[in-house]
């Protein structure tokens, strides 16, 4: 047998601390290994002995695109532990400021990391530098700048905000700060739906998966901060009995753990295309509408199309925000008084890219005895090895590069936290051939 | 937290939490004092920005000039500082590539090339790091390191408030 390797430096940042190994026998898949450093894994070690209120802004720090969703399932999970409603306001400003997060991230990557996949464009750099989508370029930075912007009005700043405490927020915006907003959302909702009518008209590679979707569901609401944990498999389980559900392991080619279903030892999948299977009759109007004009057909078992059901998320985070914000009013006081009490507490909220579960344990001082975290992309792990798995063979006949690139944009589909820090994934194909 | 109109903008660039990544933000505390006056002023404007790097193009929008100070691996002894002149021309294509959900600041350099929004003077300050462990203080050499890097960004800073002379 004649072993060829080919190395390819892909989705490169500054240091190399994950990979992805395809090793493929003639025309048959035998390895594949998606191997990523999950930080969140030490901040657990870390916040033990530290004050609850740490917890809120120290897991803010593991991710710099979606800060918001640490500090809300730490802050949840925390109430529950010390046993405190936040007062009347908080939640919908907590909704707010994660429309605020929604928009920021699902902007970013649909348009700069995710579309030139699609486009034949190396990056969006190269969009950027194209005279015929520089205008989508420009749109979807003015976008994300309202994500950004609404962010920074609630939280403080625009990257890792410092308002959300144990209990609600230090500070409360003004009315008319969250006001002088409406214009920017209103054009933002607009060009949300442009961006869904423009992503319905993607080539998607013709690939479909047997998922099991996980994703929070809410009696009335889309999914963010609470609902129940359920599943297309019929799993209807309150948020914190996540445990109960679901499995982490380690295993020897990686340094993340992989989640999968006690049940049966199955993976599942989190994120917007879990979310908008689950939860479509929860969307907004206007995502429903468009929804409704682009002829979407449900559920989405094409990860490609995750890119669509990031754009319908958007539209209904600037719908959503833009309704917040009209009906707003500073909630008086802005949060409760965290009395501590020795107690267990568990949340999971929907980060952008899907299920983040929290979990603490604290003593009668309010310190930390034990934490976990439990991110979407450890969740999202295994299932994104399933995929490459069955993916792979679909593509073999083509050239390297064009294999290679539809691999990257198969794991560019999860938006997986990879570069929450310092990482880069490396790419590694190797092939066997017959003699 | 801008840089115009006319300001030369200095950017410590960088992750606190992950070792020597957190060069690029000592630096810029160090540049503070020694650019304290022209701050004062309001000729300069000194910022940190971890995470997200997008909003470098926002906040550069209408300097004068802007310095980027950020940790790097090229595998030059730790410590080591390079300066690069942004307005020269592309970066090399290897500091170029999209993670799968963030930019670097190559990245956001030359989207702002490509959209026209990269200011007229625009200088790299390069700060070679080794050890980028989650929790990690940043090591001596390195430190060293965003020392010099601070004192020569503090010069920089002085000529690029200085306008070019005629020929």
């Amino acid at each position: 047998m004649a072993t060829r390797r080919i190395e390819v430096g892909a989705l490169a940042r500054v240091e190399g601390e994950g990979g992805l190994r395809v090793v493929v026998e003639g025309d048959r898949v035998q390895e594949v290994f998606l191997d990523i450093f999950e930080p969140p894994r030490f901040f657990e070690a870390f916040l033990r002995g530290r004050a609850a209120q740490d917890a809120v802004d120290l897991t803010a720090r593991i991710c710099g695109i979606c800060p918001v969703a640490y500090q809300m399932s730490a802050a949840h999970a925390l109430e529950k532990a010390f046993g405190i409603s936040p007062p009347p306001g908080v939640r919908a400003l907590r909704r707010l400021l994660y429309c605020g997060e929604w928009i920021e991230s699902h902007v970013l990557h649909m348009f700069l990391l995710h579309a030139p996949d699609f486009l034949g464009h190396e990056s969006g750099i190269s969009m950027a530098a194209d005279p015929a989508l520089r205008p989508l370029v420009e749109r979807a930075l003015r976008m994300k700048k309202i994500g950004n912007h609404l962010v920074t009005i609630i939280g403080g700043r625009e990257i890792h905000p410092v308002s959300v405490c144990i209990g609600g927020f230090f500070r409360a915006p003004a009315r008319a700060e969250l006001a002088a907003l409406v214009p920017d959302l209103a054009w933002g909702l607009e060009n949300a739906v442009d961006a869904v009518r423009w992503a319905a008209g993607l080539a998607y590679p013709a690939f479909e998966a047997d998922y099991e979707f996980v994703a929070l569901r809410h009696p009335d609401e889309y999914p963010m901060n609470e609902g129940r944990l359920v599943s297309s498999g019929g799993l209807d389980a309150p948020v914190d009995a996540y445990d109960a559900h679901f499995v982490e392991e380690h295993l020897a080619h990686s340094n993340a753990l992989h989640s999968r279903f006690l049940r049966d030892g199955r993976s599942y999948l989190v994120g917007p295309l879990a979310r908008v299977n689950l939860n479509a009759d929860r969307l907004s109007r206007t995502a429903r509408a468009v929804a409704a004009e682009i002829g979407l057909a449900l559920p989405l078992r094409n990860p490609f199309m995750s890119l669509l059901a990031r754009g319908l998320e958007t539209v209904h985070a600037f719908e959503e925000a833009l309704a917040l914000v009209e009906a707003y009013e500073p909630p008086d006081p802005p949060r409760a008084p965290a009395v501590p009490r020795a107690g267990v507490g568990a949340h999971a909220t929907e980060a952008p890219r899907g299920l983040l579960y929290h979990r603490y344990e604290v003593d009668a001082d309010g310190r930390i005895t034990a934490a976990r975290i439990v991110p979407p992309t450890s969740q999202n792990l295994r299932r994104i090895e399933e995929d490459l798995r069955g993916f792979v063979p679909s593509i073999l006949a083509a050239p390297h590069d064009e294999a290679t690139l539809r691999c990257e944009q198969l794991v560019r589909s999860y938006d997986p936290c990879i570069s929450c820090a310092t990482h880069f994934l490396r790419l590694q194909i190797e092939r066997t051939l017959p003699a | 937290m801008s840089g115009g109109p006319g300001r030369v903008l200095v950017v410590g660039v960088g992750n606190a939490a992950r070792g020597d990544d957190a060069a690029g933000l000592l630096a810029a505390r160090l540049v503070r004092p020694l650019v304290a006056g022209l701050e004062a002023a309001g000729l300069v404007a000194v910022v940190t920005l971890e995470g997200d790097l997008l909003p470098l193009l926002d906040l550069w929008q209408g300097a004068r000039a802007v310095v980027v100070v950020d940790a790097v691996t090229t595998g030059a002894p730790p410590g080591t500082t390079t300066r690069l002149d942004l307005t020269a021309g592309p970066l090399p294509a290897s500091l170029r590539a999209a993670s799968t959900h963030a930019l670097s600041v190559a990245g956001a350099v030359e989207l702002a090339r490509a959209l026209g929004r990269l200011p007229g003077r625009a200088i790299l300050y390069g700060i070679e790091g080794r050890s980028f462990a989650r929790g990690a203080a940043v090591s001596p050499a390195v430190a060293d390191g965003a020392a010099r890097a601070a004192v020569a960004i503090a010069a920089d800073v002085e000529g690029l408030l200085t306008p070019p002379r005629a020929a």
